[in-house]
């Protein structure tokens, strides 16, 4: 059922090794994002997928064809420019019937099909336009129209949402993924945005240094994160060194500074006892309260920071000069700087990384 | 501030005075009956320009230079078009150089590469026509040709050609329906520098012209005749205002399109609005 094999691909640049090594395989009719910082290789990844470059070592295969050495406009993908590249000298058909000349179709199908794109990526009434008519939202459907008349097999999307503002982002993001349910086709979609990736994505893969962090879903990716790379880039994360005390086949357990001793599940590779080892947990896995309950710690508050829905706290604990971050939904309290407060946890949610 | 303007505004009309009313004469010496440029004007006459629709010669001249003037703006034109994609969008080795070899003929000296080209053509055995005259001037123009087509192959976002490559063209088709629309105003703008340059250049054609004269090689060798010279101005005059004509013709057409696009956009606008 794999739509597409990336078979330990390599490209170079000189010196920069853009992609190393990398090995994916996306499903047929999936969402899939590639993640990482400006200059992780994502972008050089599509680009490979669509032909721009060729790999220097390994292959890749698209719905069971080997795509080494076929130029991009033999390929069964179509790709959505981060600029859009939309024809200055053409109209808004005339640019989504670009890929048509050769289709054979009557001049009365092509309308037909530029309707119907039009009308798909909700732009109907704009045909006549030319591109320094449109808006950058509008611009944006234009290049998606354009790829999508092609009906390819595979959609490339390169940062297509990063220049737009953010509240015509978020409502791009619904309707790019509502688009990509209706019509069922693979979508490969290059972000460096970690909301955007997570709020669409089937799949996803973090990338690092050309090389690939991390493959897994969304909820995988945030909650089970392997390596500090990716528990740093994906959202806000309390990284935490602890020894390994003692370990059952199911649970290590394992002395971190302010929570004392945990027993955490033991996933990853094996550890031996008095190892050091990289435990994480996300701020909103935390709670924190003004009185103390059962199992939880006396804390010293440092500072806060309001964001609107939520605030973060920034603790430390009466013995120790290293800070965690807990996150919680807005209450009414505002405790000041130097107040001691309590903080609480499930177990389940320390993650040891493998590295 | 009142008075900068002012005084600003008397150096705009001493400078363009100074740049015009020399070229004036010509179409005013013109209609003069004398054979002399002097004043007072002696009186009004036609007989210059019956005599340049007479004079065979000139014809002949100003057709030969019609001639070389199209074939070097198209000529310099295509290799223009070719070297400034090369250069604009391939990775290669010792591009520098090579751009930097192209744009000499720009520094050198014009009788330098006159003599030059005079000597490799005699001894290569080939003989002086108008089409060695139209080879040097090709010489002449590629790098202005050039320098205009890299600024506009530079000026437009590449994804636009790798769109098209997405969308099943190769790069044959890919540069009629993508590159060449988009910098078409380029390639005309390099066809009237070159076809200007060469319509006007005098040292290379001198040497080259041999038995076949351009029109300023004509032009000059009518110097020696002053009785033949109002017939040249009468023919400056014509060539003067057909250059006007097109410049004026050039800007209504771009007027217009600026007018259009701008409707375009506030009717765009207003559609919004609403």
């Amino acid at each position: 059922m794999d739509h597409i094999k990336i078979l330990s691909v390599s490209k170079c640049f000189g010196e920069v090794i853009a992609v190393n090594d990398v090995s994916i395989n996306i499903k047929k009719g999936e969402f899939f994002s590639l993640l990482g910082p400006s200059g992780c290789g994502k972008t050089t990844l599509l680009r490979l997928l669509a032909g721009f470059e060729m790999p220097d070592k390994g292959e890749i295969i698209i719905d069971g064809i080997e795509m080494n050495g076929v130029p991009p406009h033999q390929r069964p993908t179509n790709m959505v420019f981060q600029s859009y590249a939309i024809f200055p000298h053409l109209d808004v058909t005339a640019n989504v019937a670009y890929g048509l000349r050769k289709s054979g179709l009557s001049k009365a199908q092509i309308t037909q099909r530029v309707t119907e794109a039009l009308e798909l990526v909700k732009l109907s009434g704009y045909e006549a336009r030319k591109s320094n008519e449109l808006s950058g939202g509008q611009r944006q459907r234009v290049a998606l129209a354009r790829a999508l008349i092609m009906r390819p097999k595979v959609l490339l999307l390169d940062e297509p949402l990063g220049a737009l503002d953010k509240k015509l982002r978020e409502e791009m993001q619904i309707e790019l993924r509502t688009l990509q349910e209706q019509i069922g086709i693979t979508f490969v979609f290059v972000t460096h945005d970690q909301e955007e990736a997570l709020t669409m994505s089937d799949r996803m893969a973090v990338m690092g240094d050309g090389i690939i962090q991390q493959v897994g879903t969304p909820r995988e990716i945030y909650e089970q994160p392997v390596s500090r790379t990716v528990a740093t880039f994906i959202g806000n994360i309390n990284l935490l060194e602890g020894i390994v005390l003692s370990r059952s086949s199911a649970a290590l357990s394992v002395e971190l500074p302010i929570f004392g001793k945990v027993e955490i599940r033991n996933s990853g590779p094996g550890r031996a006892v008095g190892e050091t080892v990289s435990c994480v947990i996300r701020p909103e896995n935390l709670s924190i309260g003004a009185s103390p309950t059962d199992s939880s710690i006396g804390v010293i508050l440092q500072r806060s920071a309001y964001f609107g829905k939520s605030t973060y706290f920034i603790v430390r604990a009466e013995d120790s000069s290293i800070e965690i971050t807990v996150s919680m939904q807005n209450s009414r309290v505002a405790p000041q700087a130097g107040s001691h407060l309590w903080i609480s946890w499930d177990s389940s949610d320390l993650v040891i990384l493998d590295e | 501030m009142k008075n900068t303007s002012r005084s600003l505004l008397v150096y705009a009309f001493i400078y363009l005075g100074f740049l015009y009313i020399p070229v004036l004469f010509l179409p005013l010496f013109s209609f003069n009956n004398s054979m002399y440029f002097s004043f007072p004007l002696s009186g009004f006459t036609f007989e210059w320009y019956r005599e340049m629709f007479r004079n065979e010669a000139m014809h002949q001249s100003l057709f030969n230079s019609i001639r070389v003037g199209g074939f070097v703006a198209l000529f310099s034109t295509i290799l223009g078009i070719f070297g400034a994609k090369a250069i604009t969008r391939y990775r290669m080795r010792g591009k520098k150089p090579v751009l930097a070899i192209i744009m000499l003929p720009l520094v050198i000296p014009e009788i330098i590469v006159a003599v030059a080209l005079l000597i490799f053509i005699l001894q290569a055995g080939g003989s002086l026509s108008l089409l060695s005259v139209a080879l040097g001037h090709v010489l002449l123009c590629v790098p202005f040709s050039i320098a205009v087509l890299i600024s506009r192959f530079e000026g437009f976002d590449q994804s636009m050609e790798e769109a098209s490559a997405d969308l099943g063209e190769n790069s044959w088709w890919t540069f009629w329906r993508v590159t060449f629309p988009v910098v078409l105003p380029g390639i005309v703008a390099s066809l009237l520098l070159c076809f200007t340059i060469s319509f006007d250049e005098f040292i290379v054609a001198y040497f080259l012209s041999g038995t076949e004269p351009t029109l300023p090689v004509y032009m000059w060798n009518q110097l020696r005749f002053p009785k033949l010279l109002p017939g040249v101005l009468a023919l400056g005059a014509c060539i003067l205002l057909a250059s006007f004509i097109v410049i004026a013709f050039a800007e209504w057409i771009r007027q217009r399109n600026n007018n259009m696009a701008l409707r375009q956009s506030l009717a765009s606008m207003t559609s919004k609005i609403r």
